[in-house]
C-alpha cells in the first residue's frame, strides 16, 4: 500500500521523473562506456587517447566527435568514461559517508551519556571544518611524495591524492548522517517495540541494527541522493583546482580535470570569445547535469517520502 | 540575554579544544622526521645522509617532535596562542603575516556576497511564500533550485567566459593594473586593505568603481548558491509559520494581512534562516577559495591553495586554523542573534 502511494508521488513529481531521467541516461552510458568509446589501450580505459602533440585544441571533425584538448586529448572519451568516475566517485564516498555517520549515530541516540556528548562534540568540530580546508590539510600533509623523498632519501610513493581526496570527503562529511540518525533513534528509542525487544533481553546489536536501524531511516535516502551529486562536483572541483592528479603525468577522464585542461581557453580569442567552447562546455554541461539530476532526485524524494505530504507514517 | 551569551562563550573554547585536537591529531599522522622538515629551510646538498640524520635528529630533540602527545599538543597550542603560526616555505613569510595581508580581500568579497545574498533571500523568500502556488512562487522556487544545484565553480566559469572574455564588463582579479598602482602609491593610504572602503576614503570614486567593478563577478558566483538555500529555508518556515494557529488567531481578530505576514509570522520564520546562515559559513568558505582560483583573486583562499600545490604544510595548517575559527565564530554569532529573536531560548 505504501509502496504504491510512493509510485503514485513519483510519478506526481515531474522534478523527480526528470532528475530520475537524467540520472538514468547518466548510468547508461556509464555502463556502455566500452561500447560507445572503446579504449585505445585496454588495461587503462580512463586514460585519455592522444592524437598528436599540438596544444591548441581542435575543432569538432569524424573521429572526434567533440573535438579535442589542449594536447590533442579527446574530449568525447573522457565525457564518457568520466560518468563512470562520477558514479563511482559519488557512490564510494557517499557510501562511506554513510556507513560512519549512521553508526555513530545509532550509538548516540541508543546509548547516550558521556559518549553521546563526546560524540555530539567532535560532530560539532567536525563541521566547524569547511571542507576545502580539510583537504587542503590533508593534500598538503600525506599527498606529497616529496616528504618522503627528503625524509632520508626513501622511496618516492607514487601519487596517493586521489585516495587522500575520497578518504578526507568521509572523514570530513559524515556529521550530517550522524545528527540525523541520532535525532531519529531518539525518536524510535522510547517507543514499545524497542522497549519491548530490551524486556525481553534482546541482544544490545539485534536491537541496534534490527529494531532501531530499519525505523530511523527518515529523511535517509534524500541526503544520500544529494550527496552523491554534490561528491562528484566536489571532487571536481578538487580536481580543478588541481589537488588530485596533479602529479600522475597523463589526464584521465575526469570531468574536473578536463575544466582545468581547458581553464586557459576558456578566454578564448579576441575576436570570438566561444573559439573553444568544445573544450569546456561539454564538461561543464555533464557536471552541472549530473549534479541537477541527483539533486531533483533528492528535493523530489524529500516531497514523497516527507510524512507531512503523505499523512501518518505509522 | 547577557547570563545566556555568557554561557554561550563558554562552549567556544570546547569547541575550538575539539577542533584544534582534530588538526593536531591528523598532523601526527606523519613520523617526527617528516614534521621535523618544518625547521629545515634549506637542506644543504652536498651533506652526508650521516650528517642529515644527525642534525634532523638533533632539530626533533631541540623541538620537542619525540615527546609523548599531549605534551607536543600542549607545546603546540601554546606556539598558535602566542602568534607563532609556523613560517611559510613557499611565500617566504610567516603565516599569520601572510593571513593578514590577504585576508581583507577575502572579507571584502565575502561581505560583497553575503549581504545582498540575505537580503535578497529573505525578501524573494517572504514573497514565494505570500503568493504560494502561484506565479512569483513557481519563479523563485525554479531560480532556488537551480542555483542550489548548479555548481558554483561551472557558474564562475561560464560567467568569465560571458561577461569577461565576451561583453569585456567585468574584468578578473582584484583591481586593474592603473589602480593597483594608485593603490600601491604613497598618496594613497590603506586603511583596511579592503579596496572598496580605502577607496571611499580616500574619496576616490573611480578606485571604488574599479574595485567594485572586480567585485561583481566572484561577488555573484559566491552568492548564488548561499542566495538559493536561505531562500528555499525562508520560504518553507514562512510558510510552516503561516499555517501556525496563532497566524489564524491573528486574521479572526482581524489583523491587516501586512501586519499578520510581518509582525507575527516572519519573526518565527527568521530563526531557521538564522541558524542555516551560521552552517553555511563553512560551504562559503569553502566556496570562496574555489572562486578566488577562477577570478585570480588574490585572497586568502588562493593564497592557501598555490602553497599546498607546492607541499607547504604551515600555510595549510594556517589556513584551517583560520578558517575553522571564522565558522566557530560565525556559529557563535548565528546563535546569539538567535536568541535575540526567539527570547524563549535564553531561558532554558
Amino acid at each position: 500500500m505504501r509502496l504504491l502511494q510512493i509510485i503514485k508521488g513519483i510519478l506526481s513529481k515531474p522534478g523527480l521523473a526528470v532528475g530520475g531521467l537524467i540520472v538514468l541516461a547518466f548510468a547508461v552510458v556509464a555502463m556502455a562506456a566500452p561500447l560507445i568509446a572503446p579504449p585505445v589501450e585496454e588495461e587503462f580505459p580512463y586514460v585519455l587517447p592522444k592524437d598528436g602533440f599540438s596544444p591548441i585544441p581542435k575543432p569538432p571533425c569524424p573521429g572526434h566527435p567533440l573535438g579535442t584538448m589542449t594536447g590533442q586529448y579527446d574530449v568525447f572519451h573522457g565525457l564518457v568514461w568520466g560518468t563512470r568516475l562520477a558514479f563511482r566517485i559519488g557512490l564510494l564516498i557517499t557510501l562511506g559517508r554513510v556507513l560512519v555517520g549512521v553508526l555513530l549515530g545509532l550509538i548516540s541516540g541508543r546509548y547516550g551519556g558521556l559518549l553521546d556528548v563526546i560524540i555530539m562534540r567532535m560532530t560539532d568540530a567536525f563541521m566547524a571544518f569547511p571542507i576545502v580546508a580539510a583537504a587542503l590539510v590533508m593534500v598538503a600533509l600525506f599527498g606529497q611524495p616529496r616528504w618522503s623523498l627528503l625524509a632520508g632519501g626513501r622511496a618516492i610513493m607514487g601519487s596517493r591524492i586521489e585516495q587522500i581526496v575520497i578518504l578526507t570527503l568521509i572523514l570530513f562529511g559524515w556529521m550530517q548522517y550522524a545528527r540525523l540518525m541520532r535525532g531519529n533513534v531518539l525518536a524510535e528509542r522510547d517507543k514499545e517495540y524497542t522497549q519491548a525487544a530490551i524486556s525481553v533481553g534482546a541482544l544490545n546489536r539485534h536491537i541496534l541494527f534490527r529494531h532501531l536501524l530499519p525505523n530511523a531511516t527518515q529523511g535517509l535516502f534524500v541526503l544520500i541522493a544529494s550527496d552523491i551529486g554534490a561528491m562528484m562536483v566536489l571532487v571536481a572541483v578538487f580536481s580543478f583546482i588541481g589537488l588530485t592528479g596533479g602529479l600522475t603525468g597523463e589526464p584521465v577522464a575526469d570531468w574536473g580535470q578536463m575544466l582545468s585542461m581547458s581553464r586557459n581557453w576558456i578566454i578564448g580569442m579576441p575576436s570570438d570569445a566561444f573559439k573553444y567552447w568544445y573544450t569546456y562546455l561539454p564538461p561543464s554541461l555533464a557536471i552541472v547535469l549530473f549534479s541537477v539530476g541527483w539533486n531533483l532526485i533528492g528535493d523530489g524524494l524529500r516531497d514523497v517520502l516527507d510524512p507531512r505530504f503523505t499523512g501518518s507514517r505509522a | 540575554m547577557i547570563k545566556y551569551i555568557l554561557r554561550r562563550l563558554l562552549i567556544l573554547p570546547v569547541v575550538m579544544f575539539f577542533v584544534t585536537f582534530i588538526l593536531f591529531f591528523i598532523i601526527m599522522q606523519l613520523p617526527a622526521e617528516q614534521r621535523v622538515l618544518v625547521y629545515v629551510p634549506a637542506v644543504n646538498p652536498h651533506l652526508e645522509p650521516e650528517e642529515y640524520a644527525q642534525l634532523l635528529e638533533t632539530l626533533i630533540e631541540r623541538h620537542g617532535l619525540n615527546q609523548p602527545f599531549p605534551i607536543q599538543y600542549v607545546n603546540w597550542l601554546r606556539n598558535l596562542i602566542q602568534g607563532q603560526w609556523g613560517y611559510s616555505p613557499h611565500w617566504q613569510q610567516s603565516v599569520l603575516e601572510g593571513l593578514r595581508q590577504r585576508a581583507p580581500a577575502t572579507i571584502e568579497l565575502v561581505l560583497f556576497a553575503l549581504v545582498p545574498s540575505i537580503i535578497l533571500a529573505f525578501v524573494l523568500g517572504s514573497l514565494a511564500a505570500k503568493h504560494q502556488e502561484r506565479f512569483p512562487d513557481y519563479i523563485v522556487r525554479a531560480a532556488a533550485s537551480m542555483g542550489w544545484a548548479f555548481p558554483s565553480f561551472i557558474l564562475g566559469l561560464m560567467l568569465m567566459n560571458v561577461f569577461y572574455a565576451w561583453l569585456g564588463w567585468f574584468p578578473p582579479e582584484r583591481l586593474s593594473v592603473w589602480a593597483s598602482s594608485v593603490v600601491r602609491s604613497d598618496d594613497f593610504r590603506a586603511f583596511t586593505g579592503m579596496h572598496t572602503v580605502d577607496g571611499l576614503l580616500n574619496s576616490d570614486l573611480i578606485l571604488l568603481w574599479d574595485a567594485v567593478r572586480h567585485l561583481v563577478l566572484p561577488g555573484v558566483t559566491l552568492a548564488a548558491a548561499q542566495w538559493a538555500l536561505l531562500t528555499r529555508i525562508m520560504r518553507a518556515s514562512l510558510l510552516e509559520a503561516l499555517r501556525q494557529d496563532y497566524i489564524t488567531t491573528a486574521r479572526a481578530k482581524g489583523l491587516h494581512e501586512r501586519k499578520v505576514v510581518n509582525l507575527h509570522a516572519r519573526r518565527n520564520a527568521v530563526l531557521p534562516v538564522i541558524s542555516t546562515a551560521g552552517v553555511a559559513t563553512s560551504m562559503l568558505l569553502s566556496g570562496v577559495v574555489v572562486i578566488e582560483v577562477i577570478f585570480n583573486f588574490n585572497g586568502v583562499g588562493r593564497w592557501a591553495i598555490q602553497a599546498v600545490l607546492h607541499a607547504d604544510i604551515p600555510v595549510a595548517v594556517g589556513f584551517a586554523l583560520f578558517s575553522c575559527t571564522v565558522t566557530v565564530l560565525a556559529s557563535l554569532v548565528a546563535d546569539i542573534l538567535y536568541a535575540v529573536v526567539d527570547p524563549r531560548v535564553r531561558l532554558d
